[in-house]
């Protein structure tokens, strides 16, 4: 069951800006989706149209099975939402603020009471539950917000950079935190543009970029594509024998490298499994004379992969409006009652057809 | 229903704590007990000094506070509202009533609770109490309507500008536009002006009746026009 689907989902801010360009995207129930993507690229515009803040300009949107508006408060009761560096009223305490939360949500007082102990418990913030909320961090804040998501117990959660301005202790117990819900029946969808993030806890990924979805499928698949092929090496010794001879590779694989002063950086176009690869490179530092005194095979791979296919994306622009054409041809217009993948949406776990590195 | 209670309760008790409410209650209780003293003091009538209070205190101080409470009704709270408000289970519909329901509230509850002591206080202790209960009633009334009238465009402002001092000044400028309108229409009367110059014959029980109607009908409508207007457009808004 899609509990997230988008087609051709269009923003237009006062004919001037294009904040969502017909971005097709589906989400399957149980998943922990991770919207990826640059600042500007039209994650936050998403979730506001998911959670009827904004209407669309052009489009389709369902969530959970349902058309969202603004007037959807009870498709809202069923979403948790955490906004980025979420704003709340300063004067309250954690307490007084949940309980706010639950009166909104039209929770009965003891079932709130309940809940938030529960909740400032989990989120670590019981010791700190009687203080105003003007004298909160940036992480003990992102808690707070966490809780009030998850007051309602929602089948679905969105998180907007959760892990935003936190330092690496605060990111850590945020991410703790997003792994500890992710383990329940419940769907997910988090935007972030810090890939270490969605590697550490999405099961599938969509990167978004330009109000378009250019690749959405298994984080596994992404890592996969993303290893394939690149070494990265730090030398000593005779490094310009080295890179004399990194040519000779090519006799084995098509080779892309670069060079930061001792550090290479290898990138094999070839099909061949990755050891193969790593054998070749050792042997020719062992023949050129330098010495290794790193080897990595997955250093960045995901901000590498992220970035090679934001890449790639810009140089298609007119092939891909050619693509959409196309479909929209084949699948004639929208209320055909196709399936998404007919219209060319990417379903869960289809990776969109860009080329592998 | 229970979203729409929950954020009025919340509104109120934020409104209570506000410095501004603070400050406007204070100002009118300082300068009533002035005034009474004033009136119990001097050889003067009731019916002028209570007038000369809503003109000079009354009138202008409690212009800028509700313009003010109406102008930061939405816009005040931008990021707070979508945040933690109408991304959860609350319509904009409930939100804005909500938001309406409060500000009415407090502004007619603090007008009440000092006109109405105050001018007890003053017919009582003054040498000459020329003025009757219901023609106080009455002008009271008409104060309250034209104040609220400047309440209801605030709030319907703030429902789309981002800045809550342009909600509040565009609506004090729009009051005074249209007491000058009624002014040049020949409608003198029924302007805030004249409304307020001519408050100590209605303290009196010496204006028409159906003069009194009128004044509390067109500012009673034009508060009707402001609240639906923030409605209307809140509705349709991307927040």
């Amino acid at each position: 069951m899609a509990v997230v689907e988008t087609t051709d989902l269009t923003k237009i801010y006062q004919k001037r800006y294009i904040a969502l360009n017909a971005l097709s995207m589906r989400v399957e129930k149980g998943m922990v989706y991770g919207l990826v993507g640059p600042n500007g690229a039209g994650k936050s515009t998403t979730f506001r149209l998911l959670l009827g803040l904004q209407r669309p300009t052009a489009g389709r949107l369902t969530v959970l099975g349902e058309t969202m508006t603004p007037e959807r408060a009870d498709l809202r009761r069923r979403i948790g939402f955490l906004p980025t560096n979420p704003t709340f009223p300063r004067h309250l305490t954690p307490i007084g603020y949940l309980e706010f939360v639950g009166s909104i949500l039209g929770m009965p007082h003891d079932l709130a009471q309940v809940q938030l102990a529960r909740l400032l418990q989990a989120v670590d913030l019981t010791s700190a539950a009687s203080q105003r909320l003007e004298g909160f961090s940036t992480g003990m804040l992102t808690r707070v917000g966490i809780a009030a998501a998850l007051m309602n117990d929602p089948e679905l959660l969105i998180l907007d950079e959760p892990t935003s301005g936190l330092d690496p202790s605060g990111r850590k117990q945020i991410i703790e935190s997003i792994r500890q819900i992710a383990g329940r029946d419940r769907t997910i969808i988090i935007a972030t543009h810090i890939l270490g993030d969605v590697e550490r806890v999405c099961t599938d990924i969509g990167i978004i970029a330009e109000g378009r979805l250019i690749y959405a499928g298994p984080m596994s698949e992404m890592r996969r594509l993303a290893r394939q092929g690149t070494v990265s090496l730090e030398l000593d010794g005779n490094v310009a024998a080295f890179e004399e001879r990194i040519s000779t590779l090519d006799e084995f694989s098509s080779v892309n490298w670069q060079r930061s002063g001792n550090e290479f950086r290898i990138t094999f176009l070839g099909a061949h499994p990755l050891e193969e690869y790593v054998q070749r490179v050792l042997a020719l530092i062992s023949s050129t004379g330098a010495e290794l005194l790193h080897l990595d095979t997955g250093a960045n791979e995901i901000e590498d992969s992220f970035l090679h296919r934001l890449e790639e994306d810009r140089s298609r622009g007119i092939e891909r409006l050619a693509a959409w054409s196309a479909t929209h041809e084949t699948s004639g217009p929208d209320a055909d009652g196709l399936a998404s993948s007919d219209r060319g949406l990417p379903e869960a776990g289809q990776r969109l057809p860009v080329e592998p590195r | 229903m229970q979203a729409y209670l929950a954020i009025l309760r919340y509104d109120v008790i934020q409104l209570a704590h506000s410095w501004l409410l603070r400050t406007w209650i204070a100002l009118l209780v300082l300068a009533a007990a002035f005034f009474v003293a004033v009136a119990a003091s001097q050889e003067e009538k009731a019916s002028e000094t209570l007038a000369v209070y809503v003109l000079a205190i009354v009138a202008p101080v409690s212009a800028l506070a509700v313009a003010i409470i109406g102008g930061t009704s939405v816009s005040g709270e931008a990021a707070i509202a979508s945040d933690s408000i109408l991304a959860r289970s609350v319509t904009r519909t409930e939100y804005v009533a909500a938001k309406v329901t409060s500000r009415l509230l407090i502004a007619v509850a603090v007008l009440v609770a000092v006109m109405a002591p105050v001018s007890h206080l003053i017919l009582r202790y003054s040498s000459e109490s020329d003025a009757s209960t219901a023609g106080v009633i009455a002008g009271s009334l008409m104060v309250t309507a034209v104040l609220l009238a400047v309440l209801a465009p605030a709030i319907a402002l703030s429902t789309f500008l981002r800045s809550s001092f342009f909600a509040a000044l565009i609506a004090l400028a729009a009051s005074a536009f249209l007491a000058g309108t009624f002014y040049f229409i020949g409608l003198s009367w029924l302007s805030s002006w004249g409304v307020f110059s001519e408050l100590a014959a209605t303290f009196r029980g010496e204006t028409a009746l159906w003069r009194e109607i009128a004044v509390i009908v067109a500012y009673g409508l034009i508060c009707v026009f402001g609240v639906g207007a923030a409605f209307a457009v809140f509705r349709r808004r991307d927040l």
